[in-house]
């Protein structure tokens, strides 16, 4: 079928671009961590043995570093992502972080529980009856399973095998 | 070679009792199950089945053990495909074409190539076994650290094979997976960027690791789909997919071939094992590949070289632990453990005095194989429905039996916290192009090779002229050589090969 005029000259929007900054920041941020490494390592045992691997791991790294960094700078990256929300996935770090911060003192079973409720309503799913309806026996099943085949304890509020 | 009386009474100890053949399907499927949740593993089923061998004879409980190992050698496929999470570290290779697989809707039939590469690989492994159990025995014992060195830096050439964008970027996120791994104590007593922490003198720990970069990385970009795949069309378990993938698998014997023997050869050297052995197989497919661009995208020649080598490695594992007594990794580790428990010791006594009953141990995992891909072409198509899931249940529920499985393998907080920070650092990495198959790749074979260098230098008194003494590194380093140097003479070659006019065209579609 023909397409009219006005259809034909649809342009599609450009992709956002990450700015320059943000593009820089990751190769610095791995060379900072690189150096402060090679920095302990060194303070640890100035010796060949020591420094073996680290210091010739080191000194390519903070060559790519700045061949990358360089790069990034001048334009953008051809194969990095097209840019996405980033509120989603940092919101869903976070429920993981939490999770990971209180499931000792919550318990695992409560925290589990929290955890699946939150991330599935943070995910779309907003009918309570299907949230607790999936999250409890799934909580269920796993953290009794898990009791079952540990042999250390599990911290747990409710859930605890006979 | 082979004890043909020994072979003929193991026969029929095998064949005598039916207690061996009772446990073998329900191992299969715990190895199976334990394989495929990210975070548990077969040598954890083992560990927690182990004393309900007690009440065994030797020969079932060593049946038993076997077939956990066997299926859960496998079971590490089934996420590694559906989820890109590989169920164990002997997965990793296999994420790297089966899951783009899987997005394309070619789940049921990865899945089924795996299959096939593994009953292979494995059943390949157990007839070396067979033939030569003592020659492996006796070569493993010619290897010292140089040549674990020469393995491991053979193993992380990968990187450079791996990346299909930045060479950089590649190099720069196999470096980084090198120095985490290298925090914590090193093999020579020095403590490195562990910030005081005691929690951080083992290191860290490589499976949560790998599970944040992989698993929960993955998980953070498929939050924006609402299934793993798009078409609703692919989205239903076919059965004639897996078997299709099954048949297609024994289309490239090549690469089952090469795998198998990598995985025979790398397995049987201890503490190296199948998480190397699928990297170095999957690398060397790649590097021989006429079309090398395809992998990383879907090929299915990938998924088959990885398989084929983990589930051969098996078979390498077991020539140590019955011919030397020695432990190839934490599998065999809990198999002896089942010795000891049944008064028996491994080494080239046991051998000797007991053939029977090592030829009944390698027949009956030989068989173990055939009724693996029965039960788990079964297991398949249910695991494939996998898919059918809406990511809105999926991923929170993935993201979660990752996390306890971390705190399996750990006993502590810290496996949790390791995943979900490289979660977070696994996700700002593939946002910006950065390979994190590279970061698992250094992570696991950085630090064995520099304690395998190290203790080369402690032996050497740092004399580059020890290599000259141990021909076996020396063969290894000329392979690597060449395997490295391979796909650029054949490029070459291939260059000027071409007529003028299809340089021209080459030249300009590269310039395009």
């Amino acid at each position: 079928m023909p397409r009219s005029g006005a259809e034909a000259v649809i342009i599609p929007a450009p992709p956002a671009q990450r700015s320059r900054f943000v593009r820089v920041a990751l190769p610095l941020a791995i060379a900072t961590f690189v150096a402060w490494f090679a920095a302990d390592a060194a303070r640890a045992s100035f010796t060949l043995e020591n420094l073996v691997m680290v210091a010739p791991a080191a000194a390519l790294a903070f060559i790519t570093c700045t061949i990358l960094a360089v790069r990034a700078w001048h334009g953008p990256e051809p194969d990095a992502a097209e840019p996405a929300p980033l509120g989603p996935v940092l919101a869903m770090l976070a429920l993981l972080a939490g999770l990971v911060l209180l499931m000792e003192e919550v318990g695992f079973d409560v925290g589990v529980l929290l955890f699946l409720i939150s991330a599935t309503w943070l995910l779309g799913e907003r009918r309570p009856l299907v949230l607790v309806g999936y999250a409890l026996p799934f909580t269920v099943f796993a953290v009794l399973g898990l009791q079952a085949i540990l042999p250390f304890p599990l911290e747990t509020l409710v859930l605890r095998l006979p | 070679m082979i004890d043909f009386a020994a072979l003929a009474q193991a026969t029929s100890l095998l064949l005598s009792d039916w207690w061996p053949w009772v446990v073998v399907p329900p191992g299969l499927l715990i190895g199976l199950v334990f394989g495929a949740i990210p975070g548990l593993s077969a040598p954890i089923a083992m560990a927690v089945f182990l004393p309900l061998t007690m009440s065994m004879d030797f020969l079932p409980a060593i049946m038993f053990l076997t077939s956990v190992f066997t299926g859960g050698g496998f079971g590490g496929a089934v996420p590694a495909v559906l989820m890109n999470v590989p169920g164990t570290s002997a997965a990793v290779a296999t994420t790297f074409d089966g899951y783009p697989m899987a997005r394309q809707g070619h789940h049921s039939r990865a899945l089924g190539l795996a299959l096939a590469a593994s009953c292979f690989g494995a059943a390949l492994g157990y007839v070396l076994l067979l033939l030569l159990v003592d020659p492996i025995a006796e070569a493993v014992l010619l290897l010292g650290p140089l040549e674990m060195f020469a393995i491991a830096a053979w193993g992380l050439t990968l990187i450079a094979v791996l990346n299909e964008g930045s060479f950089a970027k590649g190099l720069l996120a196999g470096i980084l997976g090198v120095v985490i791994g290298m925090i914590g104590m090193s093999a020579r007593g020095d403590m490195r960027g562990t910030l005081g922490l005691l929690a951080l003198l083992d290191g860290i720990p490589r499976i949560p690791a790998l599970i944040g970069f992989f698993a929960a990385s993955e998980m953070f970009r498929l939050m924006r789909n609402d299934f793993l795949v798009a078409d609703a069309a692919h989205r239903r378990p076919q059965f004639g997919a897996i078997l299709h993938g099954l048949r297609e698998a024994f289309a490239y014997p090549g690469t089952l071939l090469r795998g198998s023997l990598i995985g025979v050869g790398i397995g049987a050297i201890p503490g190296v094992g199948a998480a190397v052995a699928n990297l170095l197989s999957y690398a060397e497919t790649k590097r021989r590949a006429r079309d090398p661009a395809r992998y990383g995208r879907g090929e299915p020649r990938g998924v088959v070289a990885s398989e084929s080598a983990n589930s051969s490695s098996e078979g390498g594992s077991m020539a140590t632990l019955l011919a030397l007594g020695i432990p190839g990794g934490s599998a065999t580790a809990v198999m002896l453990g089942a010795f000891a428990m049944h008064n028996v010791t491994g080494g080239p006594r046991f051998i000797t005095e007991n053939k029977d009953i090592v030829y009944a141990i390698i027949l009956g995992n030989l068989a173990q194989v055939v009724l693996l891909l029965g039960i788990g072409t079964v297991f398949l198509f249910g695991a494939a429905a996998l898919v059918r899931i809406p990511v809105r249940f999926l991923v929170p529920a993935v993201l979660v039996l990752a996390l306890l499985g971390c705190y399996s393998i750990t006993g502590t907080m810290v496996g949790p916290i390791t995943m979900v920070a490289c979660a977070g650092l696994g996700y700002w990495m593939r946002q910006n192009g950065y390979p994190v198959a590279a970061v698992v790749i250094g992570l696991l074979l950085g630090p064995a090779a520099e304690a395998e260098l190290l203790r080369s230098i402690q032996l050497s008194g740092g004399d580059p002229a020890f290599i000259l003494t141990r021909p076996i590194a020396m063969v290894i380093l000329l392979l690597l050589a060449a395997s490295l140097l391979y796909p650029l003479l054949r490029r070459r070659g291939a260059r000027a090969g071409a007529t003028p006019s299809a340089r021209r065209d080459e030249a300009r579609s590269e310039s395009a």
